[in-house]
């Protein structure tokens, strides 16, 4: 199953109050179309404004999502970036999409061999670098650390998993949404378009707490004590 | 054992049992960069205990130059093959010999080498950091001229600390986890405890 850009933007119209139809066999019909302007009642709500609100939100989600290091949802934005060397510059894209990077990195894998690398402190993966062949000489360490844009570690080449996004360009099929969000999607648009009519005031009030209270359930997947003890995706060290 | 191995073992018996937040898993560098205080102190250990002394010994052939002098840290060892491992103290608990078959007598002080000395001995000291130093035997030495070296090369079978973990022999494996153990954990005590 699939969440339609137009069934979403029905569903606001029909919120706002904005689908036309002096009947309920003529509104049916208009609800039931592809969103027009000859489907809406307008000039405050029209499909196209209903449609950018939807981006809008979506943005916001995936954002939530990429930037939450436990959401099991951050595989559908999925992507790795180049082979980074030691101190390289974290890219701003992914290499298999080239869509921008966003939210926080996931896992830091050998580029070799897939494995893991452990979050360290910067101090910890300098001084195992800078004595590689004296002190540590014989030692094998998986570390890195994320310094003002740029990777630290003790392999040769490392993937950093990333999330991708970019404003969608086409409006005409699937939203890269998973379906539980069909919901709080709704209440997002609604509550960014209710601002424009002040007799709206409650839509607006009901539908944003419903939309923040989405926001708030994806980022609690980082929480550790309820998803798990997986190590937090690092933002800086 | 590798040295990832004994930084592990080190790592976990430090970590067992000890309340969150551990401390321990982070500190793998700490660990790894305190090897060498514990190889070593193990290794002197090692070497005065007559009963394991010669788990820590090994045979160097050591060249002697024209007046009798060879190099120790350049000689290398039978098992490890590496070269500077040669504890000087271990070697006046092996054994020196000559090429003749001539077991050389350790003498402490320059000064002795250079004094009469009973000639039924070859002797040895060691001078210049690594230098070893030969006097034949049935030599009399009334001073610096009259000293003739032995005949190279000399056999030594000295006791080492080992440079790498993968030497250290399996029956003390043990007792080096628990050296780094020691050592580590000694940095973590308070001073006035």
């Amino acid at each position: 199953m699939a969440i339609t850009y137009s069934k979403v933007i029905q569903e606001c119209l029909n919120i706002l109050g904005a689908v036309a139809g002096g009947t309920a066999v003529a509104a049916d019909t208009n609800y039931t179309s592809t969103p027009s302007t000859g489907t809406v009642v307008g000039p405050d709500f029209l499909s196209i404004q209903v449609q950018d609100a939807i981006v809008g939100c979506q943005g916001e989600i995936v954002e939530a999502i990429a930037s939450t290091p436990l959401h099991p949802g951050r595989a559908r934005y999925g992507d790795v970036t180049s082979a980074l060397a030691n101190r390289a510059a974290i890219p701003r894209t992914g290499s298999g999409t080239a869509k921008l990077i966003i939210g926080v990195p996931g896992a830091v894998r050998d580029s070799s061999n897939s494995e893991t690398l452990e979050r360290m402190p910067l101090e910890n993966v300098r001084g195992f670098n800078r004595f590689s062949g004296t002190i540590y000489s014989g030692s094998t360490r998986y570390w890195y650390a994320i310094n003002a844009g740029r990777i630290e570690h003790t392999r040769t080449n490392v993937l950093i998993d990333v999330c991708v996004f970019e404003r969608p360009i086409a409006f005409n099929g699937n939203i890269d949404l998973d379906d539980e969000y069909e919901g709080g999607l709704v209440q997002g648009a609604v509550a960014k378009l209710a601002l424009k009519e002040s007799m709206f005031g409650d839509l607006f009030t009901g539908a944003n707490s419903q939309w923040q209270a989405l926001l708030a359930r994806i980022r609690n997947y980082g929480n550790p004590d309820i998803f798990g003890e997986a190590q937090a995706a690092p933002s800086a060290t | 054992m590798t040295k990832d191995e004994l930084v592990e073992r080190a790592k976990r018996q430090l970590n067992a049992g000890q309340p969150e937040p551990r401390v321990w898993p982070d500190a793998e560098i700490d660990i790894d960069a305190a090897i060498m205080v514990a190889s070593n102190k193990l290794a002197d250990e090692v070497m005065y205990d007559p009963y394991e002394r010669a788990l820590l010994q090994q045979t160097y052939s050591i060249t002697l130059d024209g007046s009798g002098q060879g190099d120790l840290l350049s000689a290398t060892g039978s098992i490890t093959g590496l070269t500077g491992e040669i504890l000087q103290d271990g070697i006046r608990s092996g054994n020196v010999l000559d090429f003749d078959g001539n077991q050389l007598q350790p003498l402490l002080h320059y000064a002795d080498f250079l004094k009469p000395q009973p000639t039924v001995y070859a002797y040895y000291t060691i001078k210049d950091r690594d230098k070893i130093l030969t006097r034949r035997i049935g030599q009399q030495v009334n001073g610096v001229a009259d000293i003739q070296g032995v005949n190279g090369p000399l056999t030594i079978v000295a006791s080492y600390a080992p440079d790498n973990v993968s030497s250290w022999p399996s029956e003390l494996e043990d007792r080096l986890v628990q050296a780094l153990v020691d050592t580590v954990a000694q940095k973590i005590t308070p001073a006035n405890a």
